[in-house]
């Protein structure tokens, strides 16, 4: 009990974080529904309608919407949709940045955690409806914060398994959650060829279920297969736990002892700045542009089919394009551009971790010690995070290109360039504003910055009807990337983006060169 | 002569870092000879790496400067930090990088290691460069500290605990690396929680009490100073 109730303490602020950001998802999701749907049925109907032609043009992220047209299909949509993503980030870095070896105590604390979060969700959808004079049984939304306690747990359980076996537990575990998320997602899309494998995925068992909206449903048997994914992986995780150890111990007795090396490493990138930086994450970075080239070409094939999918509906139905060539893009941009702004903000993650780590673990205070100054940290992070994310949206860009080349799908090359370069920004001005909050709180940085980005994504989504003033809604970097496939780049944007980039790295640097280091 | 030897190689003048609650070190006033050697003795918590830490430029002071060898140790850290090296008080964690690329990362962070200087210094520690840095145990990683602080030759050393975590052997060895940097004209500030260590290598110490320097004398006194603490401590 003792080793569990240590772990929460030491989460409590993660937890506190976790818990706001799934009380204002839900909350602000619910107020946000009566002030855009409208008030009669006709505009409720038009609402829905549009989720439902926006969740068609990009079904590998969003699944279809049941009863999108009320409060609780919303919801479900828009709230516990992005919170399921949520969510399994934070298992997995909860799962994997622990080197502790009690595991069962540690699955409890992130169980508990995970529940208190869950339950500010479930608050803020009561909330968040009651205030438009309307309501959801208890019962349901409790379902619903059930399922999402038994996604993340036994995306927990997964993750901790393997890194029970790897040097690069987040790196190896990252990648295999995100092949089962883009499982289920492509399967809807692809659905006779991926029919069968679908059921690998624990989303798929997640998606079953859809208990908030009328003629929904709760799926026990999917939500008990996550729950025993999550008991078998906790048990199966400690067991290779004990192995590991043994058979280390073992093999240390065992081993010839291997000829020491005395030199330093011959290996000339360490001593430049930029690649010096990127060296010792090649194995992640490799990782990264594997999963961002095979997303490029993936996701122009479930365009085409999403396309195909549109142009079968009725003519004439309000939403629906004039252009084939516009349409492309719009749908195009829809799937792999928003699924790549995913991707850029769970890297700029990363690397705000990392940062947040060089100062805990003492490897900045080790570079102090030679004569680098604290503005070359800063400007070596930025240069570093803005040269990966220039390769990864190249390499995205070009597999796209290739893609809608062999498929015969026209594709713009200049707007395909221009989304590229609007990644870039986009990943710079994030990373930009994550080293500000590194360089002033090093320890909450990762937990701020996720907040942020939480609520730039929501201010643009629904910003508006909240009441948000323009100019904030205007300054969301989700805002500010617009939409470059479909109608190009917009230069105030650019010039703004580049504006907070260099604000932010002034600030970062003025804030690093004030603070304590290591004390 | 040297131009490092015209100028005090280390000087504060009513240094203060007050974290609150008497925690810290108050109004330090050092200087410390160019060639010399300093040993800075108190228990933990007395401000020993407090003060270190302020020399470094890794934290600024509530009041009161610190030079090194004439340079502001805040505002001109990066030309402080040519000259010195730097045994920390704890070793840093670099996960799956090898200590060999450890030494080459730095070293190119610093510029002008010779490689066989380090080749030379991780032979003398027996410390095997090829490994990862997360399979070093305690002494592995204080060894290899010490390679960092020493590979260039450094005019200054600033060594927080160096012994710590070393068996016997190394501790001898590290005592050499020390007589000879010593014998090579650097400047050295020593801090321990041993006496003996400190009466070994020192020219002059610092007897540091909750962060307020309690005496400054020669090493040889240290015995007879610590004889008469030890009598006042005892019950008459």
């Amino acid at each position: 009990m003792r080793p569990t109730l240590r772990a929460l303490r030491e989460a409590r602020w993660t937890i506190v974080a976790f818990a706001i950001a799934a009380f204002a998802m839900t909350a602000l999701q619910s107020v946000a529904y009566f002030r855009m749907a409208g008030h009669t049925f006709a505009e409720h109907a038009a609402f829905g309608y549009s989720l439902s032609l926006e969740a068609l043009a990009n079904p590998v992220l969003v699944p279809p919407p049941l009863h999108p047209e009320t409060v609780a299909g919303y919801v479900e949509l828009r709230a516990f949709g992005p919170l399921a993503i949520l969510f399994a980030a934070w298992a997995l870095v909860s799962a994997t940045a622990s080197t502790s070896r009690r595991i069962v105590s540690r699955a409890a604390a992130f169980a508990i955690s995970v529940i208190i979060a869950a339950a500010a969700a479930c608050v803020g959808v009561l909330i968040g409806v009651a205030s438009g004079g309307e309501s959801v049984g208890v019962l349901r939304v409790v379902e619903a914060g059930l399922l999402l306690v038994a996604l993340a747990t036994s995306c927990y359980a997964i993750c901790l398994v393997v890194a029970q076996g790897t040097s690069a537990p987040t790196v190896v575990a990252g990648g295999l959650l995100l092949a089962l998320f883009f499982l289920n997602g492509l399967g809807r899309v692809f659905t006779q060829q991926l029919a069968e494998a679908r059921w690998l995925s624990l989303f798929r068992y997640y998606e079953l279920s859809a208990p908030l909206p009328a003629g929904g449903r709760f799926d026990v048997g999917g939500f008990a297969v996550l729950l025993v994914i999550a008991a078998l992986g906790i048990g199966a995780a400690t067991v290779l736990s004990t192995r590991r150890l043994s058979t280390a111990s073992m093999r240390i007795a065992s081993v010839k002892p291997r000829r020491p090396t005395f030199e330093p490493s011959p290996v000339s990138l360490l001593a430049f700045p930029v690649s010096r930086d990127l060296y010792p994450q090649r194995v992640a970075l490799t990782a990264w542009g594997l999963a961002f080239a095979a997303l490029g070409v993936v996701l122009v094939a479930a365009a085409r089919t999403s396309m195909q999918d549109l142009l079968a509906l009725p003519r004439g139905l309000p939403g629906l394009p004039q252009y084939i060539f516009v349409f492309y893009a719009q749908v195009l941009g829809q799937t792999w551009f928003e699924v790549a702004l995913l991707m850029f903000v769970a890297l700029v993650f990363a690397f705000v971790a990392r940062w947040a780590a060089d100062d805990r673990e003492g490897r900045l205070e080790t570079q102090l010690s030679a004569p680098y100054s604290r503005s070359a940290v800063v400007l070596e992070r930025l240069a570093a995070l803005a040269f990966t994310s220039a390769a990864l949206a190249a390499l995205s860009g070009l597999a796209v290109a290739f893609t809608s080349g062999a498929l015969n799908l026209g594709l713009d090359p200049t707007r395909l360039a221009d989304a590229c370069l609007v990644l870039i920004l986009f990943s710079v001005v994030l990373g930009a504003a994550g080293s500000f909050l590194t360089s002033s709180v090093p320890r909450a940085a990762p937990a701020l910055a996720g907040t942020l980005v939480l609520a730039a994504y929501l201010d643009d989504q629904i910003g508006g009807p909240l009441g948000v003033p323009r100019w904030l809604q205007d300054i969301s970097p989700f805002r500010l990337v617009g939409a470059p496939l479909a109608s190009g780049v917009d230069g105030r944007s650019v010039a703004l983006l580049l504006l907070f980039t260099l604000a932010f790295a002034g600030s970062s640097i003025l804030a690093m060169q004030r603070r304590d280091v290591g004390a | 002569m040297l131009p490092e030897m015209a100028v005090a190689a280390i000087r504060t003048s009513g240094l203060t870092k007050d974290y609150g609650g008497g925690h810290g070190i108050f109004d330090l006033d050092l200087q410390v000879a160019a060639q010399q050697v300093l040993g800075y003795l108190g228990p933990k918590g007395a401000g020993k790496t407090t003060t270190i830490r302020l020399l470094m430029g890794m934290i600024r002071p509530t009041r009161g400067s610190a030079y090194v060898f004439g340079l502001d140790c805040l505002r001109e850290a990066v030309e402080v930090k040519r000259r010195v090296g730097y045994v920390p008080d704890e070793t840093p964690e670099f996960g799956a990088m090898r200590g060999g690329e450890v030494v080459a990362y730095l070293a190119g962070l610093r510029g002008g290691v010779h490689k066989d200087r380090v080749r030379e210094l991780a032979e003398r520690f027996d410390l095997d460069l090829g490994r990862p840095h997360r399979e070093y145990g305690r002494d592995d990683r204080q060894r290899l500290s010490i390679v960092l602080a020493f590979m260039h030759d450094p005019s200054l050393l600033i060594l927080d605990e160096p012994s710590r975590g070393l068996d016997e052997e190394r501790a001898r060895e590290l005592h050499a690396l020390i007589d000879e940097a010593r014998e090579a004209g650097a400047t050295i500030l020593l801090a321990s929680r041993s006496a003996a260590e400190i009466e070994r290598h020192c020219d002059v110490v610092a007897l540091m009490r909750r962060g307020k320097l309690s005496r400054l004398m020669r090493a040889e006194d240290l015995p007879a100073e610590l004889e008469e603490r030890n009598r006042k401590a005892l019950p008459s």
